[in-house]
C-alpha cells in the first residue's frame, strides 16, 4: 500500500481544509514547526483507514475543532494494483465513500468499510507501521490498526505464510479446555471438572469406607443376634427350665430336712450339756459341804493345840528380854570410856601441830624482811648492766681514739741537761728528763730563760674526724656515768656489783619464804590462829590443861578397852537375836490361834450344829442323784438324733447343692433377661441397618467409586493429553515465530549494521527487540539509552516493513518526530538506513527539526490548502 | 398325580445397580425387578399353576429395608391364587435378625410360605416340598443332605428346593454351597428346583436352574426366564422355559478396522426395532482405526446409544493410528507437524504413549471442530 495524498477539513486544529499532496510513495518528508499539526495529520490518516465512520468513540471527539464541525478526511492510496480514494466524515452526518480512481466504482457506507478492510489486508488488517513521537519501542504500542496489535498483525502475516487461524483457534480451545481442568501450576482447578471428579471420588472413598464399616457392623449384629437367639433358646427351653427348677426344689428340700434333723440333734446335745452342768453343780455343792465340815473339825483341833504352845512361848520371850537389857548396859559403859581416851589424844595432837606452825611463821617473817631489804637496795641502785657495758665500750673507744691520735701526734721527747732540770715546763708543770709527750693539741713548752716551744700537731681530716669522734665518745661516756650517778667507770662497775649482790640476796630470801610459807605469810598466820583455837577447844573438852596437852599420851590400856567393847557388842547382838526369835514365835502362835478360832466360829455359824449339817448333806446327796437321772435321759435322746442327722460336712454339702441349684436358676433368669435385652437392642439396630439398606449401599457406592475412579483416570489422561497438546502447540508456535524472526532479523541486520556496526539484536517472543549484543556484551533493551532504544525500534519497524513489502503486502512506515534522542553522528547513520528502506516501501517522516533532517533527503512535501470542491461538500 | 408349578429364583429384589450412571437408569432397573414378579405371577396363573417355588436369593441382601420387603409381600399377597414358597439363599439366609426374621415378625401373607427350616411341607395333596434353606452366606456342607432321610407319606411326590452350586457342574454361581447332583436320586426326588445360577440351565431331566426372571448383568447365560414344571408321579417332569424378562441385556464384542465395523451392531439394534428401548448393551470394541475413523466411531456410538435403553462401550482396546491422509487433512502445517510428533510418541508403549495417542485424537477432533467453525 502507498499513500498518495491526505486531505483534512475540520480535523483538530485544521478547521479549514488542508491537503498533503504529491507523496512519492518513497521517502516523503514533511517538516514543520511545533504545533504545525503533524500528529493530527497522521492520526487523521489512521482514522480514515481504520476507524468506522459511524464510530462514537470518545477519541474522535478530540478531533472535532473547538469551533465545532464534523471531521472530514480523505486519503488517496494505492493498493491491490489500483488507486483509491477513501473519504470519511465522522461524528456529525457520518459517511464513508470508497472510490476506485481508475474504474470509477464507488462503495459507500458499510460496503465502503468492508472493501477498504479488504484492500488494507484481510480481517486483521494492518496498513501502517507507526512510530509515535518520542516514545521508545513497545511491542504493542507502535502499531494500531483498527484495534489489532503489531503482534497479531505479524501473526496474520505468519498465517499467510504458515498455519492459519485454525491453529490459533485450536490453541485457544486447548488452553480453555486445559484451564477447565488444571491451574497454571498443573494442579486440579478449584471448582473445575477434574477437581470435582477427584473430590467426588475421594468423597465416595470415604462414604464407601463408612458404608463398609457399617455393613461389617450390621453383619456382626446379625451374627451376634443369631448367637443370642441360640443361647436364649437353649436357656429358656421348657425342659431345661423345668429340670433346673426341679433340681433347685429337690436340693432345697433335702437340705431343709437335713438341717431340721441337725437342729434336733443340736437341741439334744444342748440338753445333755445342761444336765451335765446341773449334775456337776450338785456334786460340787455336796463336795463343798463335806469339805467345810472337815475344815471345821480341823479348826477346833488347832485351837486346842495352839493354846498350849502359847504359854511356853511367853516364858521364853520374857527371859530373852531381860538378858538383852543387861548386855546393852555393859556395852554403853565401855563406849563411854573409849570416847574419853580419844578426846585426850586429839587435844595433844592439836597442840603439837600448833607448835610447828609457829616455827614456820617465824621463819617466814624473817625471809620476808630480807626480801624487802634487798629490794630496797636494788631500787636505789641506778647501775644498769646495759649502761655499764655501753660505758665500757665507750671507754674502750675513747682509748682507741686517743691512741690513734697519740700515734698521729708528734712525739716530743725531753732530754734535759742537768742545768735544765726544772726549767722546762708545760702548762706550769716541769717536764722531766726523758719524758715523752704526744700532744694532740698545740703544746707549749716553756723554757725558763729561753722561751717557749709550741708544738702544734698537724690537722688532717682523719685526725679531725678522730678528734670529733673522741669528743663525742667522751660526752657519751660522761652521760652514761651521769645517768648511773657515778663519776667513773670503776664506780659504775662497783655500783653494778652491789646491785648484783642485792639481787642474789633477794632471790635467796624469796626461796626461803617459798619453802616455809608456800601459801603465803598471811595465810600461814591465819592457819596458825585457827589451830591455836582448836587446840584450846580440844584441851578443854578432854579436860586437860593447855600445858598438859603438850605432855606425852599414855597409850596403855587402850587395847584392852577396845577388846572389851568388841565382846560387849557381840553379846548384845546375840541377845537381840534371841529376843527377836522368841517374840516372833509368840506372835505366830497367837495369830494361828486367832485364825483358827475365827474360822471355826464362821463355819459353825454357816453349817450349824452337827445334826443340821447331817441333814444338809443328805439333801445334797439326793439332788446329785436326781441330776444324774436327768442327764442319762438327755444322753439317750442325743444318741438317737445323732444317728438320724447328717454330719457338718454332709450338711454343708447339701447346702451348697441347694444354693448352687438356686443360683443356677437365678443366673439363668438373669442371663435370659440380658439376652432378651441384647436381642432387642440388636434387632433395633438391625432395623436401622435394614432401613438404610446397608448392603445395597455398599454395592452402590462401590460401583459408583469404580465409575468415579475411572472418570478421574480418564480426566487425568485427558489433562495429560491436553498438556502435551498445549506444549506441542506452543513449541510449534515458537518454531513458527523463530521462522519469522529469522527473516525479520535478516532484514534488520543491514539497517542495524549501518547504525550499530557489529551489533546483533535478539527479538523476544512478541517480536520486540529484547537485547542488544555488541561483541561479547549483551544488554537488555531497557538498559539502553533512550536514543538507542528509539533507533532500534525504528530499525525493527523498517525490517517489518521490508518483510511485508517482500511478501507482497507493503505498508508505509509513518515516523512522527523521530530520532529526538539521536546524536548528530547517529542520526546520519539512521538517515542512511531510511534512505535504503525507502527503496522498498513508503516512509513518511514528519518532523519539526528542519535543520537536523535537512540531510535526510527524500521528497519534501508541504501542507497546502485543500481547494477542491469536495472540500466544500 | 400331576402337579404343575412355576420354578423361579434369584429375584435379587433391592439390587441397587450403582454402576449405572445417573439415578434414573438404576431406578428403572430396580423397579423392573419388582415388575418381573408380577409378570411371573400372571404367567403362572395363566398356565394354571397354584404354586411358585422360588429357589433362593429373593432379596439381594439380608439388610434390605423392611419397607421393601413389605412391598414384595404385598405384591405376593395380591396374587392370592398362588401359593408362594420362598427359600432363603446365600444373599438372604435364614438367620436371626435377617430379612426373613423381620418379614416373619411383620406377618406373612397367608399365601406366602418362607421355608426357614429343612422340614417337609405339603404344598399340594400328595406333593411334598423338601426345602433346603441356607442359614449362612457360606456353608461347607450340602444343605440338601437331609432330604435323603426326610419323611413323606407313601407315594407322595417329593420335590426338592435348594440354592447352591451343583458339584461338577462348574457353574460360576455366587454361592459357595455344594449340592450333590445325585441328590435327586438318593432322596427320591421327582424334581430338584435350584437357584443361584442366574441363567436357565438344565442339569439333568429332573434338575434345573430356572435362572433369574429379570436379567441383572451382561452375563450371556440365558437369564430372564422361569420354568413351568409338570410332575406326574415318577415320570420325568415336563419342563418348559417361559420368558419373563422385560429388558434384554446384550454383550457384544466387536473388532473394528473402520467405522463401518459397527454396522452389524447397528443392524442388530435396528432389527430390534422398538424393542431396542428395552435393551441394554455392553459393547467391547477392539482393533486399530484411523483418527478419522475413530471420530466417526464415536459419533456412531453416540447415535447408537440414543436407540438403546443403555449403552456402555469400552474402547480401551481400540487403538488409533494417524495415517498420512489424517495428517494431511489437517489444514495447518503446524498441526500436521504436531500430529506427526504425537504419532511418533504414540507408537511406543506405556503411559506416555497412551497419552500421546489420546492427544493426537484430541488434536484431530479439535482441529475438525475449529475448521467447521471457520467454515
Amino acid at each position: 500500500m502507498k499513500i498518495n495524498a491526505i486531505r483534512l477539513k475540520e480535523v483538530g486544529r485544521f478547521s479549514a481544509p488542508v491537503a498533503l499532496e504529491g507523496l512519492s510513495g518513497g521517502l516523503d518528508v514533511l517538516a514543520g514547526p511545533n504545533e504545525f499539526g503533524k500528529s493530527t495529520i497522521v492520526r487523521a490518516l489512521r482514522m480514515a483507514l481504520l476507524e468506522q465512520h459511524r464510530s462514537k468513540h470518545r477519541k474522535l471527539e478530540a478531533f472535532r475543532p473547538y469551533a465545532g464541525g464534523a471531521p472530514l478526511i480523505e486519503v488517496d492510496f494505492e493498493a491491490g494494483g489500483s488507486r483509491w480514494r477513501i473519504r470519511k466524515q465522522f461524528l456529525s452526518s457520518p459517511s464513508a465513500e470508497l472510490r476506485d480512481l481508475q474504474s470509477g466504482s464507488v462503495a459507500r457506507g458499510p460496503d465502503a468499510e468492508a472493501r477498504l478492510a479488504e484492500l488494507l489486508g484481510g480481517p486483521e488488517h494492518f496498513a501502517l507501521l507507526y512510530a509515535e513521537q518520542g516514545l521508545p519501542f513497545a511491542p504493542s504500542n507502535p502499531l494500531e490498526t483498527g484495534g489489532a496489535t503489531l503482534l497479531s498483525a505479524i501473526e496474520s502475516e505468519i498465517e499467510n505464510v504458515a498455519d492459519g487461524s485454525v491453529t490459533r483457534a485450536l490453541t485457544e480451545r486447548v488452553r480453555d479446555e486445559l484451564a477447565r481442568l488444571l491451574t497454571a501450576h498443573s494442579t486440579p482447578r478449584p471448582a473445575g471438572v477434574y477437581k470435582e471428579a477427584l473430590e467426588k471420588r475421594d468423597a465416595l472413598v470415604g462414604e464407601l469406607e463408612v458404608a463398609r464399616q457399617r455393613l461389617v457392623v450390621a453383619q456382626e449384629r446379625l451374627d451376634a443376634l443369631e448367637q443370642v437367639r441360640g443361647e436364649l433358646a437353649t436357656l429358656s427351653g421348657s425342659d431345661v427350665a423345668q429340670a433346673r427348677e426341679r433340681l433347685a426344689k429337690e436340693t432345697l428340700e433335702a437340705f431343709n430336712g437335713a438341717r431340721a434333723a441337725h437342729d434336733r440333734l443340736r437341741t439334744a446335745l444342748e440338753a445333755v450339756a445342761t444336765h451335765e452342768k446341773s449334775h456337776a453343780a450338785q456334786q460340787a455343792l455336796l463336795a463343798g459341804l463335806q469339805t467345810r465340815i472337815k475344815e471345821l473339825e480341823a479348826c477346833e483341833r488347832a485351837v486346842s493345840e495352839v493354846g498350849d504352845a502359847i504359854g511356853e512361848a511367853e516364858a521364853v520371850a520374857t527371859v530373852s528380854a531381860e538378858r538383852l537389857a543387861a548386855c546393852r548396859e555393859a556395852r554403853d559403859s565401855l563406849r563411854r570410856d573409849v570416847a574419853a581416851r580419844e578426846a585426850s589424844h586429839k587435844a595433844r595432837e592439836a597442840a603439837e601441830r600448833l607448835r610447828h606452825l609457829a616455827e614456820r611463821l617465824q621463819s617466814a617473817r624473817a625471809a620476808h624482811a630480807a626480801c624487802v631489804a634487798a629490794q630496797a637496795v636494788i631500787d636505789e641502785n641506778r647501775a644498769d648492766p646495759a649502761a655499764v657495758e655501753m660505758a665500757e665500750r665507750t671507754a674502750a673507744s675513747i682509748e682507741r681514739l686517743e691512741a690513734r691520735l697519740s700515734t698521729a701526734a708528734p712525739r716530743v721527747s725531753i732530754a734535759l741537761l742537768a742545768s735544765g732540770i726544772g726549767k722546762v715546763t708545760s702548762g706550769g708543770q716541769p717536764l722531766a728528763d726523758g719524758a715523752t709527750l704526744n700532744p694532740t693539741q698545740p703544746l707549749t713548752i716553756d723554757i725558763e730563760g729561753i722561751g717557749s716551744i709550741t708544738v702544734a700537731p698537724g690537722h688532717s681530716q682523719d685526725v679531725a674526724r678522730d678528734e670529733a669522734a673522741l669528743a663525742d665518745e667522751r660526752r657519751k661516756l660522761a652521760r652514761l656515768l651521769g645517768d648511773m650517778g657515778v663519776a667513773s667507770l670503776d664506780e659504775a662497775r662497783s655500783l653494778l656489783a652491789t646491785r648484783h649482790d642485792a639481787e642474789r640476796a633477794l632471790q635467796a630470801a624469796r626461796a626461803e619464804l617459798r619453802a616455809v610459807a608456800p601459801e603465803g605469810v598471811d595465810r600461814l598466820e591465819r592457819t596458825h590462829d585457827d589451830w591455836a583455837a582448836e587446840a584450846s577447844r580440844l584441851a578443854e573438852k578432854a579436860g586437860v590443861g593447855a600445858d598438859l596437852a603438850h605432855e606425852p599420851f599414855d597409850e596403855s590400856g587402850a587395847e584392852e578397852l577396845t577388846h572389851a567393847l568388841d565382846a560387849a557388842e557381840d553379846r548384845l547382838a546375840a541377845a537381840e537375836k534371841a529376843e527377836k526369835q522368841a517374840s516372833s514365835a509368840l506372835s505366830v502362835l497367837r495369830e494361828r490361834l486367832a485364825g483358827a478360832s475365827d474360822r471355826a466360829a464362821k463355819l459353825t455359824e454357816a453349817l450349824g450344829a452337827s445334826a443340821a449339817r447331817e441333814i444338809a448333806r443328805n439333801e445334797y446327796v439326793a439332788a446329785v442323784g436326781a441330776a444324774q437321772t436327768a442327764l442319762n435321759a438327755a444322753v439317750r435322746e442325743a444318741t438317737a438324733w445323732r444317728e438320724k442327722a447328717p454330719d457338718e460336712a454332709r450338711l454343708a454339702e447339701l447346702q451348697r447343692a441347694a444354693h448352687a441349684a438356686a443360683a443356677a436358676c437365678e443366673e439363668a433368669n438373669r442371663r435370659i433377661a440380658k439376652l432378651r435385652e441384647d436381642a432387642a437392642g440388636l434387632e433395633s439396630a438391625l432395623g436401622v441397618d435394614r432401613a438404610d439398606d446397608v448392603a445395597a449401599r455398599v454395592c452402590e457406592l462401590s460401583d459408583r467409586h469404580v465409575a468415579a475412579d475411572a472418570r478421574c483416570r480418564d480426566l487425568a489422561e485427558e489433562a495429560a493429553a491436553l498438556q502435551l497438546l498445549a506444549r506441542e502447540l506452543e513449541s510449534a508456535a515458537r518454531r513458527t515465530r523463530d521462522r519469522f524472526t529469522r527473516p525479520v532479523l535478516a532484514r534488520l541486520d543491514p539497517y542495524l549494521q549501518r547504525v550499530l556496526p557489529e551489533a546483533r539484536v535478539m527479538l523476544g517472543e512478541d517480536l520486540a527487540p529484547q537485547t542488544l549484543q555488541r561483541g561479547t556484551a549483551s544488554e537488555d533493551l531497557v538498559r539502553l539509552s533512550d536514543g538507542t532504544q528509539e533507533q532500534l525500534g525504528l530499525l525493527v519497524r523498517l525490517a517489518f516493513a521490508r518483510l511485508l513489502a517482500e511478501a507482497g503486502t507493503p505498508a508505509p512506515v509513518i515516523l512522527d518526530d523521530p530520532l529526538v534522542y539521536a546524536s548528530d553522528e547517529r542520526i546520519g547513520r539512521v538517515f542512511d538506513a531510511l534512505r535504503a528502506a525507502a527503496q522498498h516501501h513508503q516512509i513518511l517522516v514528519l518532523t519539526c527539526r528542519e535543520r537536523a533532517f535537512a540531510d535526510l533527503g527524500g521528497k519534501r512535501v508541504t501542507l497546502s490548502a485543500w481547494e477542491d470542491a469536495r472540500a466544500a461538500a | 398325580m400331576a402337579f404343575s408349578f412355576f420354578h423361579t429364583a434369584d429375584w435379587q429384589i433391592g439390587k441397587r445397580f450403582g454402576s449405572f450412571p445417573g439415578q434414573d437408569t438404576a431406578a428403572v432397573l430396580r423397579d423392573t425387578r419388582f415388575r418381573a414378579v408380577g409378570r411371573l405371577a400372571e404367567m403362572a396363573i395363566a398356565r394354571g399353576c397354584s404354586a411358585v417355588l422360588v429357589a433362593g436369593d429373593i432379596f439381594d441382601a439380608e439388610t434390605v429395608p423392611e419397607a421393601l420387603a413389605g412391598q414384595l409381600m404385598a405384591q405376593l399377597r395380591a396374587y392370592s391364587p398362588l401359593s408362594w414358597h420362598l427359600l432363603p439363599g446365600n444373599h438372604d439366609p435364614a438367620r436371626a435378625g435377617g430379612v426373613w426374621a423381620a418379614v416373619t415378625a411383620a406377618g406373612l401373607p397367608a399365601n406366602v410360605h418362607v421355608h426357614v427350616e429343612p422340614r417337609p411341607f405339603e404344598i399340594a395333596p400328595g406333593v411334598v416340598l423338601l426345602p433346603a434353606p441356607l442359614v449362612a452366606k457360606r456353608v461347607s456342607t450340602d444343605p440338601t443332605a437331609w432330604m435323603d432321610q426326610a419323611p413323606s407319606p407313601p407315594g407322595a411326590v417329593r420335590i426338592g428346593l435348594a440354592h447352591g452350586s451343583v458339584q461338577g457342574f462348574g457353574s460360576a454361581g455366587e454361592a459357595s454351597v455344594p449340592i450333590d447332583p445325585a441328590r435327586v436320586k438318593t432322596a427320591g426326588l421327582a424334581y430338584l428346583a435350584l437357584g443361584d445360577w442366574h441363567g436357565t440351565m438344565r442339569i439333568s431331566d429332573r434338575v434345573w436352574y430356572s435362572g433369574t426372571p429379570e436379567p441383572d448383568s451382561f452375563r450371556d447365560n440365558d437369564p430372564g426366564n422361569a420354568l413351568l414344571v409338570r410332575v406326574d408321579g415318577s415320570a420325568v417332569p415336563q419342563v418348559e422355559r417361559v420368558p419373563t424378562a422385560f429388558f434384554t441385556w446384550l454383550r457384544r464384542v466387536q473388532r473394528l478396522d473402520a467405522a463401518d465395523g459397527l454396522a452389524p451392531i447397528e443392524a442388530e439394534v435396528a432389527a430390534l426395532g422398538i424393542a431396542a428401548r428395552r435393551c441394554l448393551m455392553a459393547l467391547e470394541l477392539s482393533g486399530v482405526v484411523t483418527l478419522a475413523e475413530f471420530s466417526q466411531i464415536e459419533a456412531r456410538l453416540g447415535e447408537l446409544a440414543l436407540d438403546l435403553f443403555h449403552l456402555t462401550s469400552d474402547t480401551a482396546a481400540l487403538d488409533t493410528v494417524a495415517t498420512t491422509s489424517d495428517l494431511e487433512s489437517l489444514s495447518a502445517p503446524a498441526l500436521e507437524e504436531i500430529a506427526t510428533r504425537l504419532k511418533a510418541m504414540g507408537e511406543g508403549s506405556g503411559g506416555d504413549a497412551v497419552v500421546a495417542r489420546r492427544a493426537l485424537r484430541r488434536l484431530f477432533a479439535l482441529a475438525r471442530q475449529a475448521e467447521a467453525m471457520q467454515s
